[in-house]
């Protein structure tokens, strides 16, 4: 990374520290610390981010050039992101041919402390911290996408009527890509969702995909980065909504109950000019639920194919067949 | 007197807590790798007793819907699709001799492909009468709520916690 550094942005970069972010399932995130005087004055420390698949792939069975695009694009916008650098495809400075990007390391918390205290100022925090998301989400939703040219990134739906229905349609063909066995089940799942289809969206967005507490960065009760964007796409903002955290478990998706969301759901309205009713929520639920078993059949796939380096990976890939039966029985598919 | 393979999975789990997790410090990451470790070693001691049978009695069930689907696709005049079924099936040659895991797993996911493939036509095409697509999709939800039933086996008395 040192010399990497010192060949892209000074020549007197000097590492001070390298640690890898946790938990981080999707990939690997390095958070580097270096001193340099950027080519005259005196030393000042900053940090980088690089950025890359696992070894043996990501459960993430989208492109890892997609999250430089988005954070590129976005930069400069009302939506805060870390300045992106250099994506890197270089096999001289590839790792077991894993290509990387490296972005701005902002400062900051990824937890917002004594946020579900159960008392008047943990009751008011809650308040403030679920504002702040509200607002940054509206600031995603509201971006240009067509502007900002992210239908050169992302599928784009046709129109908002088949908004749901072109995004299912996706979701499956990756499925078909990254499932090395049949999983009946799963198809099953798709047929269902294919059927009972939400009510339409009146608008089609840039959506993050992964939101909330721990996908972003803090400081105080303000979000001063919006990382984690993985899972982006253009779609319907209902997604986003489910897609919240917002609760005291790390990584859960949901808003805490102590947290009133129809107050949050009447901000964002204000905010966008978007209703999102119930109706969506409930079916981008079980897209959700759906779209994680599709990043549990990936991380199968690393498995089968002999290039998953951690035991988590495999544990990923059972935990599939751990959730999927209650799931089919809660849509009622099987009894 | 050869330790058995749940015996061995137990040894490894035991020296794994005397003697690597006391030295592990305050690394997260080293943390939560023993935790996958850990639940896979259990599913592992499940799933060494379970699987052939498993694989054994689902690929007999399957077997046994696709018959009854072919049934349900002809009476239906659905002739083709029940041609399909029962050409893939008969070209899947049970599991004979010793009934070895690998065989049976690779006879299982054969199987499970014609089910896959079954479920996708029924999904996406607009021209089948919908009664027998109903009775179809009843049979074959009926087979999977067993097959989950009889994984639940090895996963339920695995899953005790985060896998990470």
């Amino acid at each position: 990374m040192q010399s990497y550094l010192r060949s892209r942005f000074a020549s007197d970069v000097e590492v001070t520290t390298v640690k890898r972010s946790f938990p981080g399932m999707s990939r690997d995130t390095w958070l580097v610390r270096v001193t340099s005087s950027e080519g005259g004055g005196e030393a000042s420390s900053r940090g980088f981010v690089f950025r890359m698949d696992a070894p043996g792939g990501s459960i993430c069975p989208t492109p890892l050039k997609r999250e430089y695009e988005v954070y590129r694009r976005l930069y400069g916008t009302a939506v805060p992101v870390p300045r992106t650098y250099w994506y890197e495809t270089d096999q001289g400075w590839l790792t077991s041919g894993r290509e990387f990007y490296v972005r701005e390391l902002v400062d900051g918390a990824m937890e917002v402390p004594h946020l579900f205290d159960d008392n008047a100022e943990g009751s008011a925090l809650r308040l403030a911290v679920g504002r702040e998301l509200v607002e940054k989400l509206a600031a995603v939703h509201l971006v240009d996408w067509k502007a900002l040219g992210f239908d050169a990134v992302f599928e784009a739906p046709p129109d908002t009527a088949s908004t749901a229905r072109f995004d299912l349609d996706l979701w499956e063909d990756i499925l078909d890509r990254e499932l090395l066995e049949p999983e009946p089940l799963l198809r099953l799942i798709f047929n269902w969702l294919r059927s009972n289809p939400p009510p339409p969206t009146t608008r089609i967005c840039l959506c993050k995909g992964n939101n909330g507490l721990s996908e972003e960065v803090w400081r105080g009760t303000e979000i001063v980065s919006m990382n984690d964007w993985e899972l982006a796409h253009l779609g319907d903002p209902a997604e986003d909504w489910v897609s919240m955290e917002l609760n005291p478990m790390l990584g859960q998706r949901g808003i805490d109950p102590s947290i009133d969301e129809k107050l949050l759901l009447r901000w964002y309205e204000e905010l966008t000019g978007t209703t999102i009713t119930p109706e969506r929520i409930h079916y981008f639920e079980l897209v959700r639920g759906l779209k994680t078993f599709v990043n549990l059949v990936a991380a199968a796939r690393i498995v089968d194919r002999g290039e998953a380096q951690r035991a988590s990976t495999a544990g990923m890939a059972l935990a599939l067949y751990r959730y999927l039966g209650p799931f089919a029985r809660q849509l009622k598919l099987i009894s | 007197m050869r330790p058995t393979a749940v015996e061995m999975i137990q040894c490894v789990e035991f020296s794994l807590d005397a003697d690597v997790v006391p030295n592990l410090g305050s690394d997260p990451r080293a943390h939560s790798a023993v935790a996958s470790i850990r639940f896979l070693l259990r599913h592992l001691a499940v799933r060494v007793e379970v699987e052939p049978r498993m694989l054994a009695e689902d690929s007999r069930d399957i077997r046994e819907l696709c018959v009854s689907l072919v049934e349900v696709f002809r009476s239906a005049g659905m002739g083709e699709l029940a041609d399909l079924v029962a050409r893939e099936c008969d070209r899947i040659p049970p599991v004979d001799g010793f009934p070895d895991l690998c065989r049976l797993s690779k006879e299982n996911t054969a199987l499970k492909t014609v089910v896959d493939k079954i479920v996708s036509s029924l999904g996406k095409a607009e021209n089948y009468p919908s009664e027998p697509v109903s009775v179809a999709n009843t049979l074959i939800a009926q087979q999977l709520a067993r097959q989950i039933g009889r994984e639940e086996a090895c996963m339920n008395l695995t899953y005790t916690g985060s896998i990470f």
